[in-house]
């Protein structure tokens, strides 16, 4: 069976950038009095003053492998969905552009130059039609590929799969993971690679903790639950970017952790060369398949931080100008009409308004309207064909409407006969722009009409629809593991992984349809053994891990590496069942317990 | 699983004849907006006002939505009004509603009221009943006409086009529209005052209404004179309301009602003379109007509050209400900046020439 590979991350960049940052504090502030220590520590402060986006980028070594070891299909996604985004969000400006002109023109009529501004907003409103109509396909396929969430591949431990098949990302994580930052520490022999290596250190430790905190709001680890892992990791991160609002952006990680040329970014050499030679004093890579090829694995991880950095919401529409809006609001027992179909849900998505015969207010917990399948982006395709319609309209009317009649096209489509021959098909393909030549008295004489009220109305409403469209684009994707949650963190559907819930057992077996409930705390029968103790109060936010990262795992480990001692465990950086928890085999992750064996130190 | 928390708001769930979506069934993801008459819990443990309780419960005054901001009110000034919205609904989408805001002279029903300005606002869905979080409008200003009334109401809706205000003005029964309707006047311990005012059917069809007039007391009293900064007086005023030819149509009395019929749209002038003993400085006294639908099992259509202060009722301020702590308010500029020796000049005069007068204040609209 041919599996996709990719979704191994498991700490967010935003938390690994916050743990170093932690780290380095908790070392500068430790109270060392041997002089060993001291020196020691004197060297690694030198090392970071002088190499800290080395240290930065060695924070994400694990995201390098990830990236490494992935068929790119995550990046590829995202790729589109950015693409798709910014097409979007022009789009949406171009509508504020023809707004203006048709509510500036249209005001002021008698005025000369009004004419020439109508007759051109009114072929740029064509225009806008036809990209907007160009889009739909691409929205559709985006929806499709992201919906299944292909990208998270499942875990090969959950597969049964033997650890020496195991690809590098996820072998890295599960395996002589405590050895590999030593060697890392160990050959490293100048600044930079010392300072790599002491991020690597960070890495570890951030995803020995940051991992045990995921485990209890999940309700498992990764391999049983990945797709609820994943937004729950970007949800922790977004977290801690508003709780620490110090922490660069996304963006700007991706400029500190760039090296080479402009054009071409490219993993130093020496850091290139340290990893090679650690993954070899390591393990036994004759019993394992070719270490994955890191300088590809860098270039996605800066391409993957500038592209998460590209979901921005534009500012909102405003209101129609006062002239406008007196008219259209002035009399609230006559409130102008909606073009938006109201038997589809919120921005149209199916099924979100059929069901109930009036609104009601949402519960403080997830449910089914934050689920993968509540969550669709059909909703822009909607407002798409109503863009069409609208514009297909306008454009058979405004000759009528210059002659003072009425217009058939236009009263049925405000009826909702969106499919009839008349109006227009809204699924036909919108046609050339065409020049409407509206004159001064002509113009003058539609201003009053009622019917170019309602467009002015028309479009207002349908600008709040793209802009929606977008506020959901983003909601759609970091619901699906693509993009952080940013803004909509306080969503209780990412908010659920902010806070540690009462005292419950874990991990829990995966759940039958995952996609369908990945949202929701899972309800599945619990995997024996089960986690002891947690290591987080209930109530517990993200922070809680950062000091469990520095204090407990990073600072030991830095002093045992600074005196040469070794006698520590290689900590699952999945942490299966809790904070330090062993790198660990089985026979089968489906025996009832499973048989765990914790590894010795030397295995592999 | 963590058990989800036992939630004492969970009976609002139970509306009649409609189906909570819970996780199962189709997601609904429409918005659910109200503008807030209470901000904070009412009680300890209580959740502010997302809309679920309307009609208006009996211990909220329905004229004084601490959910619509006004700047000091001046006939023929610009004013400036801010509005909260708080969105409820199921989904994960940020509503782009629409907020429109009218004025009218006092009026119990409104019928038409004028246009003052209408603006658009992003509202996220707030699901927790219990987090006080609104998003406010941007300031709208507009100058109220010098020939308008030194008392006017403010109306204002909210609307999106998948959870659409009622197209008849009701504060009390329609969680999208709101109401902020302050008289205040100095209490006058020689002359009754004179409030006229106007009854207004706010239907399309000819309806029978009961007005029902009362003294505030109790905690709604104390909550206004909170919102101003003012301590509620002991002192129980007298009242006597009059029809359009000043011919009484109650006894003087504490709590009065009488019945009445309009046509379509159609209004009715009134005013009523009110006694109030003096009142001290900085306490306030009020009362309050409601009309009832009478064949909708009294159902209220409209209601009007007059506000009646002390001599020193005048430097009260309204306090603008930023009970959220996420979303950033946007400022008053006439709160923020600080006083210019012309204001408070203007201050001052104003203030002899309202003692000497004895005459009604001006300063909030209502």
């Amino acid at each position: 069976m041919e599996i996709l590979v990719g979704g191994h991350l498991l700490i967010d960049y935003y938390a690994h950038t916050l743990a170093l940052d932690e780290l380095r504090k908790a070392l500068a502030a430790a109270p060392f009095t041997d002089a060993a220590l001291v020196s020691a520590r004197n060297q690694t402060m030198t090392d970071l003053s002088l190499a800290g986006d080395h240290a930065l980028l060695g924070a994400l070594v694990d995201h390098i492998f990830a990236h490494a070891v992935s068929d790119g299909t995550e990046l590829a996604m995202l790729g589109h969905a950015s693409h798709l985004y910014s097409r979007g969000v022009t789009l949406y400006q171009q509508l504020a552009a023809v707004r203006g002109d048709f509510e500036g023109a249209l005001a002021a009529p008698a005025n000369p130059a009004s004419a020439a501004r109508f007759n051109s907003a009114a072929v740029n409103l064509q225009v806008f039609a036809q990209e907007a109509y160009a889009i739909q396909a691409e929205v559709t396929k985006l929806r499709d590929g992201v919906a299944l969430l292909p990208y998270i591949s499942p875990h090969p431990r959950q597969m049964d799969q033997p650890a020496d098949s195991w690809d590098w990302g996820n072998r890295l994580l599960g395996r002589r993971t405590d050895a590999f930052v030593r060697n890392l520490a160990r050959l490293a022999k100048n600044s930079p690679t010392r300072a790599f290596a002491f991020g690597a250190l960070s890495s570890y430790c951030a995803n020995v903790a940051g991992s045990a905190y995921l485990g209890n709001v999940v309700g498992g680890p990764r391999r049983s639950h990945r797709f609820r892992d994943r937004v729950a990791r970007n949800s922790v991160g977004t977290w801690l970017a508003r709780q620490y609002p110090s922490l660069p952006t996304l963006g700007t990680i991706a400029q500190n952790v760039r090296f080479g040329t402009a054009k071409n970014p490219t993993l130093p050499p020496g850091v290139g060369q340290l990893l090679n030679d650690a993954l070899k004093a390591t393990f036994d890579l004759s019993r394992t398949p070719p270490p994955p090829d890191l300088q590809l694995g860098y270039g996605r991880l800066v391409q993957h931080l500038q592209l998460l950095d590209d979901f921005v919401l534009p500012p909102i529409p405003l209101a129609p100008s006062d002239v406008w809006a007196a008219q259209l609001y002035g009399d609230p027992a006559s409130p102008p009409p909606s073009l938006r179909v109201q038997d589809t849900g919120f921005s149209g998505d199916p099924d979100g308004g059929v069901t109930y015969t009036g609104n009601l207010p949402g519960d403080s917990q997830p449910g089914q309207s934050d689920s993968s399948g509540g969550s669709t982006i059909c909703g822009i395709i909607m407002a798409i064909l109503i863009i069409v319609d609208l514009v297909q309209a306008f454009v058979q009317c405004i000759v009528q409407w210059a002659k003072k009649q009425t217009c058939t096209f236009w009263d049925n489509m405000l009826l909702k006969k969106l499919w009839e021959k008349d109006p227009p098909d809204p699924r036909t393909p919108p046609g050339p722009p065409e020049d409407p030549g509206t004159n001064s008295a002509q113009l003058t004489a539609m201003a009053a009409s009622d019917e170019v009220l309602q467009l002015i109305g028309a479009l207002y409403d349908i600008h709040g629809q793209i802009w929606e469209a977008l506020d959901r684009t983003n909601h759609f994707l970091a619901l699906h593991g693509l993009t952080y949650p940013g803004y909509l963190i306080d969503l209780p559907v990412y908010k659920q992984f902010t806070s540690v819930p009462a005292s419950t057992e874990w991990p829990h077996r995966p759940v039958t349809d995952p996609i369908s409930s990945y949202h929701l705390y899972p309800s599945s029968p619990l995997e024996h053994p089960t986690a002891k103790t947690s290591s987080f109060t209930a109530s517990a936010t993200p922070d809680a891990f950062l000091t469990l990262s520095a204090s407990e795992v990073a600072l030991p480990l830095w002093r045992q590496i600074a005196y040469g001692v070794t006698d520590t465990q290689n900590f699952d950086m999945d942490a299966d069942r809790d904070f330090r928890y062993p790198c660990w085999a089985d026979k089968s992750i489906n025996f009832d317990p499973v048989n765990v064996q914790v590894l010795a130190y030397g295995d592999q | 699983m963590p058990p989800k928390p036992s939630s004492p708001f969970a009976n609002i769930r139970n509306v009649p004849g409609e189906k909570w979506p819970g996780d199962k069934g189709p997601g609904d993801t429409r918005p659910f907006l109200c503008i807030p008459y209470w901000e904070a819990p009412r009680v300890p443990g209580d959740p502010v006002d997302i809309g679920v309780f309307r009609p208006l419960p009996g211990n909220v005054t329905s004229w004084d939505c601490h959910g619509i901001h006004a700047s000091p009110y001046k006939p023929g000034n610009a004013l400036q009004v801010s509005v909260d919205v708080r969105n409820s609904g199921p989904g994960n989408a940020t509503a782009v509603a629409t907020v429109v805001v009218y004025w009218a002279n006092p009026t119990i029903g409104f019928a038409k009221p004028t246009f003052f300005g209408a603006t658009s606002v992003a509202v996220p869905p707030f699901r927790d009943p219990f987090q006080p979080i609104f998003v406010t409008t941007p300031t709208l200003t507009a100058v109220i006409p010098a020939t308008a009334p030194n008392h006017i109401c403010l109306l204002a809706l909210v609307t999106h086009s998948l959870d659409k205000a009622g197209t008849v003005a009701d504060p009390m029964g329609d969680r999208h529209w709101a109401q902020r309707n302050l008289t205040a006047a100095s209490a006058n311990a020689k002359q009754p005052l004179n409030f006229p005012f106007l009854i207004a059917n706010p239907f399309a069809t000819e309806e029978k209404f009961e007005l029902r007039i009362h003294v505030l007391g109790g905690p709604a009293l104390e909550l206004v004179a909170l919102r101003m900064r003012a301590e509620p007086s002991e002192a129980w005023p007298h009242f006597q309301l009059v029809d359009e030819r000043g011919k009484p149509v109650t006894d003087w009395a504490s709590e009065a009602s009488t019945g009445l019929a309009l046509g379509s749209h159609q209004g009715r002038k009134y005013s009523l003379m009110l006694k109030v003993g003096p009142l001290p400085s900085h306490q306030v006294a009020a009362i309050e109007a409601v009309l009832y639908l009478t064949k909708e099992r009294q159902a209220p259509v409209g209601s009007l509050g007059i506000v009646v202060g002390g001599p020193d009722i005048e430097a009260l301020e309204e306090p603008l209400t930023q009970t959220d702590k996420d979303v950033q308010y946007p400022k008053h500029p006439k709160k923020d900046r600080a006083p210019s020796a012309t204001d408070l000049s203007e201050d001052k005069t104003r203030k002899k020439k309202r003692r000497a007068t004895n005459r009604r204040l001006d300063r909030h609209p209502g």
